[in-house]
């Protein structure tokens, strides 16, 4: 787990680090400064969890940081989880081999002896690109966000399908924030 | 045209090694970027998975006269055809999501779209033809990578669902007819030891969790990553050579004793004519007898081309598309020898074929 990304938005630098208190559970949180200030403007003063409370209305809609902690260990592209890899033994999407990468090499090794690939590259194809998998997902949640009125977390993904839609277009690498 | 009749097809008797490779199979595996693999594709992307594939793959199937079969429009007795020919997976039939295959006439060329990786496309041969299939493979291969962006890593290859198909997702397999070596339990349990310790896996003839019977068995490459595609046919190649020469000589032992040969043979035939109840792995067993007698040069036994009837016709789903409805396991095996009794009488006309 990156402790230095914000458990929100898993893109930018987590500056605000604060101690929660969820029903008697001590929580850690670690947020950028816009998704800490979600959609007031002023920096949070009082508790966090009052502050998250009078943005969403409602407190079920709060992300519950366990999850947020479990989505950031998890694939971006269809979130699969490094314990359901190892349960199942099967890859979600072709994401997966970059997320789980740091053990993968050895996993492999202890498969077929061999970690890297040795046989045919394939050619690049002709016609219109096929929209990644990550914008696709970013969409639907998009979407769901949306129909059920949680516009903070809306305005996230729209941001994070802006930022994957910039990227794909330019050909720029995207210095880190 | 029937996969019996022609030369070319995986069960046409030709092709190197025939008198104990009976065909070859070269599969590859390939998974197609911006959708999810089979363990998360969701109803709607599977849809869409299929739409995309017929639209791109369309000139390709015009260019090599390949026919698209959308499984959904298929009865259960169709699918299990399908599965006896060898053009789908058990697991592609039984998927409940929006699959297809495209397949040419012949039957040796299979892409099934939607199984546990986006596209797995299969060559077959009949004999000994691992570096043909591979080439064929390779082409088709290459035209579907200019009509869809597969998803691929310098670092790993070809990413696949499973992990043991990662890399050059490519596995290479040959059907063997052991009759000799099955003949003794200590002999085969050897072979097979000897084949997993040069990295070969081996299993039944319809490939993974299908038993061994009528002395059949399907030798495949283990590993996938971290060696070329002609690495791996190689190491099959060199494991299948062994074979063949030990099978050789327990047949050229066989022939020193004429009688125990002619005894296991001609009982075959005689339960085999003689049959009123017959059940599938039982025929296998016999029909195994009667390919062994013919390679012996036996007087008369059935042609290679009866003999491949028998074999395909007498498989569940051929003989529940010949009687026209669903049959269950006990009305198969009157079917069945039923049928048997019919071709071996009459086994030059088309009796027991499809109306």
């Amino acid at each position: 787990m990156n402790e230095s990304k914000c458990q929100i938005c898993n893109t930018k630098r987590a500056v605000i680090h604060r101690l929660e208190s969820i029903n008697g559970e001590w929580v850690q949180w670690h947020l950028c400064e816009s998704c800490a200030s979600l959609s007031t403007n002023t920096p949070p003063k009082e508790g966090l969890l009052k502050q998250l409370e009078e943005s969403f209305g409602t407190t079920s809609a709060i992300p519950d940081p366990r999850s947020i902690h479990a989505e950031e260990d998890a694939c971006p592209g269809c979130g699969m989880t490094k314990e359901a890899f190892f349960e199942i033994r099967r890859f979600g999407c072709a994401r997966c081999y970059g997320t789980f990468n740091e053990f993968l090499g050895a996993y492999f090794e202890r498969i077929h002896e061999e970690n890297r690939h040795m046989g045919k590259v394939p050619g690049r194809p002709k016609g219109e690109p096929i929209p990644p998998l990550e914008l696709k997902r970013l969409q639907e949640r998009l979407k769901k966000a949306v129909e059920e009125e949680r516009y903070e977390e809306a305005a996230l993904f729209r941001n994070q399908i802006r930022k994957l839609q910039h990227k794909a277009t330019s050909n720029e690498v995207q210095p880190e924030s | 045209m029937e996969p019996w009749e022609e030369k070319n097809t995986w069960l046409g008797g030709g092709g190197e090694d025939s008198d104990i490779v009976i065909s070859t199979r070269v599969r590859l595996a390939r998974n197609i970027e911006g959708f999810s693999f089979s363990t998360k594709l969701n109803k709607k992307e599977a849809e869409g998975l299929v739409q995309t594939c017929q639209t791109r793959l369309i000139p390709l199937a015009k260019q090599e006269g390949w026919e698209w079969v959308a499984l959904e429009t298929l009865s259960p007795v169709s699918k299990q055809v399908l599965v006896e020919r060898r053009l789908i997976s058990r697991e592609l039939k039984g998927k409940d999501l929006p699959t297809a295959v495209l397949h040419d006439p012949q039957a040796t060329i299979s892409l099934m779209i939607g199984e546990e990786d986006h596209l797995r496309l299969q060559v077959f041969r009949s004999g000994l033809a691992l570096r043909e299939a591979f080439e064929t493979a390779n082409r088709i291969d290459d035209q579907i990578a200019e009509c869809l962006p597969l998803s691929f890593s310098h670092q790993y290859g070809f990413l696949t669902t499973c992990p043991t198909n990662t890399g050059t997702g490519m596995r290479v397999s040959v059907m063997l007819h052991l009759p000799a070596l099955a003949l003794t339990q200590k002999e085969i349990q050897k072979a097979t030891n000897s084949m997993q310790e040069m990295g070969m896996t081996v299993r039944g003839p319809y490939g993974e969790g299908s038993q061994a019977s009528g002395d059949l068995f399907q030798v495949s490459n283990q590993r996938t990553l971290g060696a070329s595609e002609l690495e791996l046919i190689q190491s099959l190649e060199n494991a299948v050579g062994t074979m063949i020469l030990w099978e050789r000589k327990l047949r050229k032992d066989l022939g020193e004793s004429p009688t125990f040969l002619k005894d296991r043979v001609y009982r075959a035939l005689g339960t085999l004519r003689g049959a009123h109840i017959l059940s599938s792995s039982e025929a296998l067993d016999l029909l195994s007898m009667l390919r062994l007698g013919r390679l012996f040069n036996l007087e008369g036994l059935p042609s290679h081309e009866t003999w491949n009837r028998l074999f395909l016709l007498t498989q569940p789903g051929h003989l529940m598309e010949n009687a026209g409805r669903e049959l269950d396991p006990t009305e198969r095996d009157l079917a069945r020898a039923r049928l048997v009794r019919k071709i071996l009488s009459h086994p030059d006309d088309s009796l027991g074929t499809r109306p």
